[in-house]
């Protein structure tokens, strides 16, 4: 595996798609960091927590993009092909695959913090969050990229055609998005309604002790929230939003979500007839 | 006869098709071996599976002496190199680069080699230029140049030639000749443009609804193929008494045909026929290409 590896960082470090995306998450930083200081500016204030989490809905694009584009090649070009004939094994292809869509994940997400790390302190006010929860939270973060990675390497060794493939995965984020964004603003729906509402009529009602018909209750609740914590867009939206419930269990769906498509997929793709 | 490549009963069914259907073929050492067959007859899918990209649903195949499910058949694939439909390349590289990932690939400690490599295919003056903007020709010759990078001892071709201009199907073809001749490099070629074949191949396999029908080397082809005159006569006996006298080399068919392989005197085999009390009836000159051989084989009807 040492020699695909070998191959296949050499053909990333020259991928446009890879630093077209460490150019983006580079861009999104110090748009992050822009922001921090015209809110500071305007008297809003900002944590390094906060700019710690803004990523996850761009990151979620990144394993999509990248296995459509630069996997997807592989299968296309046939070069999938000269591997296997050259004597390479399946689980090695398989593994050295995820092992370079994690490794450029990474790296994209990590142009992302450049700015954040330099820009970051002078424009927040502290943490925000203390340090033991920000290591929690940045490490779910990259387990849930990793998940996703995962899911798209499995996507990219299983489905041969390139434009099909670039759609499954880009459609099948799109969606997970729209999901967990839905999980995630029913799960916020507050019990009861704030304060004081104006009816059609023009008159002020109390409601303070009314409860709210869209909230989410009893084992619908749990549902709910088990989705939102397990899926990987769930997660995103919710490190995004900072609606971040049960962390450690995020951290623990991710691992294995990244654990069996690994698995599920190489059993895939031993028994995949290639053309 | 030492094999490097030999398949027993092989079978690939795809749900209800079966591409292959109990195959069993021997490719020899140094030889270059044609894969002679219809479209769908099931040639690619056996190339498919020698270089693993799927699994066969029955038999077996053996390559340099290790069976397929053997643990280490990874070791004799390394000995291999192929070209399987179209050729495996990184189009947005260029020749150079391709190779040097290749060679990445196969775990070669450094890139020499390289600049031979691309020279005996003939692209040692592409430069940086990017593999997308090579003709048809030259970016098949750069997959023949990738699988032959590691200095296999076996190459599989899958119709090399297909859509190649006329130039370039004589570059193709020296090159395999080259190959062969210079390096010991034993070939198996699949085509069904025969007559290409016919110039390269020194054995050939006729494969038709997924089986073999006919293993033959080339010297048996030609001989099958010669160019004869086919007698027709009244009584064979006499006619091999007379071709006897005259010394000819010939083969009786039946009782009343025999094809004789050198040129006859008409009026002189007529007059000794006639002194034998036999009538001569017909003559046909024939002359068998590889194609109306495989016509024979395997039924016209259908495109070869």
């Amino acid at each position: 595996m040492h020699d695909l590896l070998r191959a296949g960082f050499s053909r990333l470090w020259r991928a446009p798609v890879f630093w077209l995306g460490v150019a983006v998450m580079a861009c999104c930083g110090g748009l992050v960091c822009l922001n921090a200081y015209d809110g500071a500016q305007r008297g809003i204030v900002y944590f390094m927590g906060d700019l710690c989490r803004y990523h996850c809905i761009v990151t979620v694009f990144l394993p999509a993009v990248f296995c459509a584009l630069f996997l997807g090649t592989e299968h296309e070009h046939g070069a999938i092909r000269n591997k296997l004939i050259a004597g390479k094994s399946r689980p090695a292809v398989y593994f050295s695959s995820l092992i370079l869509t994690l490794a450029a994940c990474l790296l994209m997400i990590g142009a992302y913090f450049v700015p954040v790390v330099i820009a970051g302190p002078f424009v927040t006010e502290g943490l925000g969050i203390g340090p033991g929860m920000l290591a929690l939270v940045l490490g779910g973060e990259l387990l849930m990229a990793a998940a996703l990675c995962g899911l798209c390497t499995l996507g990219s060794m299983l489905i041969s055609r390139k434009a099909i493939l670039a759609v499954v995965l880009l459609l099948a984020v799109l969606a997970g998005l729209a999901m967990g964004g839905y999980l995630e603003g029913r799960l916020g729906e507050p019990e009861f309604y704030p304060g004081i509402m104006m009816t059609v009529d023009g008159e002020l009602v109390d409601t303070s002790n009314m409860e709210n018909p869209s909230y989410v209750r009893g084992r619908a609740r749990e549902v709910y929230q088990f989705a939102a914590d397990f899926l990987p867009t769930g997660q995103a939206v919710a490190y995004n939003l900072d609606m971040i419930v049960h962390p450690w269990r995020m951290c623990l769906f991710s691992l294995l979500i990244l654990t069996a498509s690994t698995a599920g997929g190489l059993l895939a793709f031993r028994r995949k007839d290639l053309k | 006869m030492e094999y490097v490549l030999q398949t027993v009963r092989l079978a690939k069914r795809y749900r209800q098709f079966n591409a292959l259907d109990g195959l069993t073929m021997n490719v020899p050492r140094g030889a270059i071996y044609g894969l002679v067959g219809r479209n769908g007859a099931g040639k690619t899918t056996l190339i498919r599976l020698i270089c693993g990209l799927q699994a066969p649903t029955a038999g077996m195949y053996v390559l340099y002496g290790r069976k397929h499910t053997d643990k280490d058949i990874d070791r004799s694939r390394r000995r291999m190199g192929a070209v399987v439909e179209t050729p495996s390349i990184y189009l947005d590289m260029s020749a150079e680069d391709n190779l040097k990932q290749q060679y990445r690939v196969l775990g070669l400690p450094s890139f020499e080699g390289i600049a031979e490599l691309l020279e005996l295919v003939g692209l040692e003056d592409t430069g940086k230029k990017k593999a997308r903007h090579f003709s048809l020709g030259m970016k098949q010759r750069l997959g023949i140049a990738v699988a032959l990078a590691g200095d296999p001892d076996f190459l599989v071709l899958d119709e090399p030639v297909n859509g190649l201009d006329p130039q370039g199907i004589i570059e193709i073809r020296e090159l395999i000749l080259r190959l062969n001749r210079e390096r010991q490099i034993t070939v198996l070629i699949s085509s069904h443009i025969l007559d290409e074949l016919s110039r390269l191949a020194t054995h050939y396999g006729f494969i038709d609804g997924g089986h073999m029908v006919k293993e033959i080397s080339a010297q048996e082809l030609e001989a099958a193929c010669r160019k004869c005159v086919r007698l027709t006569v009244t009584d064979a006996g006499a006619l091999a008494r007379v071709l006897d006298a005259l010394g000819a080399e010939y083969k009786v068919l039946d009782s009343e045909t025999a094809d004789v392989y050198q040129k006859l005197n008409v009026s002189q085999l007529t007059l000794a026929l006639a002194a034998q009390n036999c009538e001569l009836l017909d003559i046909q000159e024939r002359d068998e290409s590889l194609e109306s051989y495989f016509v024979s084989l395997v039924g016209g009807g259908r495109h070869a």
